[in-house]
């Protein structure tokens, strides 16, 4: 052998692995540590992207875990109620700090007593402050809620085989005092924004992998069968309060949290990376995984993501075709797109807040 | 002196369907009960029927009473998963073992769905015969944990475990739902309300028993009750005597 690079498969060499194969061949999974079966339970968390996990799991016959379902009385509201959008009612997490936090809280290990937002006649949870259109009717039923909710998030911790995690932002803000880290700004939806309470941190690589090493262990500690699928959320910032510019942001962003997936997934055993964000943001695909508004993440780029995903980890062959898309597609075709890929995100107030011209808190 | 009770007469098949006589209206159990979802479209023939009524005796007052405790316990998906609800502004009581708080917005909408069209009736009606209307809350349910399987007749095992799983604290926490969706909408609809007279209430809120028929429905005394308030309430100059006539 002359050198290492004579021998390696295709998958190893640019040309071949990502330029030759048509857009719907390209793979770039490297061979999981650990199948799923139709029998494990999945639970699901994190940003808006691991709502597709979710879908195409049950689509696809696996069996998706989900600890809080709507009582049958109100069982038809139960997707404007956030239930079954994750595997607890708990919105999105966007962060490793705000995962480990919810467990935590779960288990009583932390307690932000009188963290509840009031607006008006509307009673707003901090820690998921979308989850109801409407917000909640009192303090008290906020509570008892949240009281429940957290007992979910226990049995879903003790139950589940499998968790697909999307790590989806760096960027956070934090109550000085208590510590207590938020999946929204305070003042965007729900709050009011205090700059002597309310902190901006942007997470390096090392707090996210320490974040969610403690996280996995956490868990494993209460389920020692847990098994860990990691992903990064391809969907750009749709803001940043970091004062750099928001594309240089969410590089910045991506990065971080492409690294820690790899460095958790090398430092604890049966946690496995999974490349949904190479299969979007890849340059083979010339952008055209990605609407109009170059966020918001097409059908087919979904359903690219959940084959390969149901391939590696599901051994499942969908063999359906997935045309080639090129950025010339009618109008109508991406408004269809984006129509059949409703997801429920939090982050998205934040857009709203600027199109409407209300100043953010920076 | 003329009242006109609104629906619940209009399903008797009987030639006093469409009565002006209040002290027979509220002295019948039947007042409380709403009868099939397609007659009552504003279109809809006893619709039509009532509001000819209403314009021909040109009473004074038309009054609604529509929906009863026995919807909370029918209405509802058959399910052994016990609920409850929070209700702002209530005096809070500690939540029962293995009981689902189910979110007040949540069940709000459904009562909102059901009521819309009621009260958008009774307001329809209220502005094409131009008589002053007003909408009587329904008594709330009785603090009595045997009643609903005493209502059914031969239940499946299903309906059953169901029935048995609803609880006195839950039905009446289901109808201030309700309540507060109809003060709402009537507020919103410029329709007057009538509530369950206080003296007819226990501390708690149930109807207390003696003025119910059964577990579901008030009795007379209660109806006699609710007359007063309404006499009270919207012919104060006169004396009840002169109304009854």
């Amino acid at each position: 052998m002359k050198h290492p690079y004579e021998s390696l498969p295709d998958a190893a060499y640019w040309r071949r692995a990502v330029v030759s194969p048509s857009l719907a061949g390209v793979d770039p999974v490297a061979p999981p540590g650990f199948m799923i079966s139709r029998t494990d339970k999945v639970a699901t968390a994190g940003s808006c992207f691991a709502q597709h996990i979710a879908r195409h799991l049950t689509r696809n016959g696996f069996t998706y875990l989900v600890t809080e379902t709507a009582h049958p009385v109100v069982q038809h509201l139960s997707e404007r109620f956030n239930y079954g959008v994750y595997t607890a009612r708990y919105g999105n997490l966007y962060t490793a700090r705000q995962f480990l936090q919810l467990l935590h809280r779960a288990y009583g290990f932390l307690n932000f007593p009188g963290m509840v937002w009031r607006d008006g006649e509307r009673f707003i949870d901090p820690f998921r402050p979308q989850i109801q259109p409407e917000g909640f009717a009192c303090e008290a039923e906020l509570l008892a809620d949240r009281n429940q909710h957290l007992a979910a998030v226990r049995q879903a911790v003790e139950e589940l085989d499998v968790m697909v995690f999307t790590l989806g932002l760096t960027e956070a803000w934090i109550d000085r005092a208590s510590g207590a880290v938020y999946p929204l700004c305070p003042g965007v939806s729900g709050g009011q924004f205090d700059p002597q309470r309310h902190q901006f941190v942007n997470f390096k690589a090392s707090e996210v992998v320490a974040d969610m090493l403690l996280a996995i262990d956490f868990i494993r500690y209460r389920n020692p069968k847990a098994r860990f699928v990691l992903t990064v959320s391809p969907v750009p910032l749709i803001a940043t309060a970091s004062g750099k510019p928001v594309l240089q942001a969410t590089t910045y962003s991506k990065a971080v949290l492409r690294v820690a997936a790899d460095e958790i997934a090398a430092e604890r055993a049966q946690v496995e990376y999974f490349p949904s964000y190479e299969v979007i943001t890849g340059a083979y695909n010339r952008g055209s995984y990605f609407a109009e508004d170059l966020r918001t993440v097409r059908e087919d780029g979904v359903d690219h993501v959940m084959r390969l995903f149901l391939k590696h980890f599901g051994g499942v062959a969908l063999h359906e075709p997935i045309p080639d898309a090129s950025p010339t597609q009618s109008k109508d075709i991406l408004a269809d797109a984006q129509t059949m890929v409703r997801l429920v995100c939090e982050e998205e107030a934040l857009g709203r807040a600027a199109e409407t011209e209300t100043p953010l808190p920076v | 002196m003329a009242l006109h009770t609104g629906f619940s007469e209009c399903q008797r098949d009987d030639d006093a369907r469409i009565s002006n006589n209040i002290i027979q209206l509220f002295g019948r159990d039947e007042e409380f009960v709403i009868g099939e979802d397609g007659a009552f479209s504003p279109d809809g023939g006893l619709a039509r029927e009532l509001q000819d009524n209403i314009q021909g005796s040109k009473p004074d007052l038309v009054l609604f009473p529509l929906y009863g405790a026995e919807y909370f316990v029918t209405c509802f998906p058959l399910t052994d998963r016990q609920f409850d609800l929070i209700i702002p502004n209530q005096p809070l009581q500690p939540i029962e073992n293995g009981v689902e708080i189910i979110p007040y917005h949540a069940f709000c909408e459904i009562a909102l769905s059901h009521y819309r069209r009621y009260i958008g009736l009774v307001s329809s009606i209220g502005q094409r015969s131009g008589c002053r209307t007003a909408y009587v809350l329904p008594p709330p349910p009785t603090h009595d944990s045997d009643f609903i399987l005493k209502q059914l007749q031969a239940p499946g095992p299903a309906e059953e475990k169901h029935f048995k799983s609803v609880r006195p604290r839950q039905l009446l926490n289901s109808w201030l739902a309700y309540a507060n969706v109809a003060e709402e909408i009537c507020r919103t609809m410029n329709i007057e309300i009538v509530r369950p007279p206080r003296q007819a209430l226990t501390p708690q809120g149930f109807l207390a028993r003696e003025y119910a028929e059964d577990a579901l429905h008030a009795n007379s005394r209660y109806g006699a009750l609710v007359f007063g308030e309404v006499a009270a309430h919207f012919f104060p100059d006169l004396p009840v005597a002169q109304v009854l006539q």
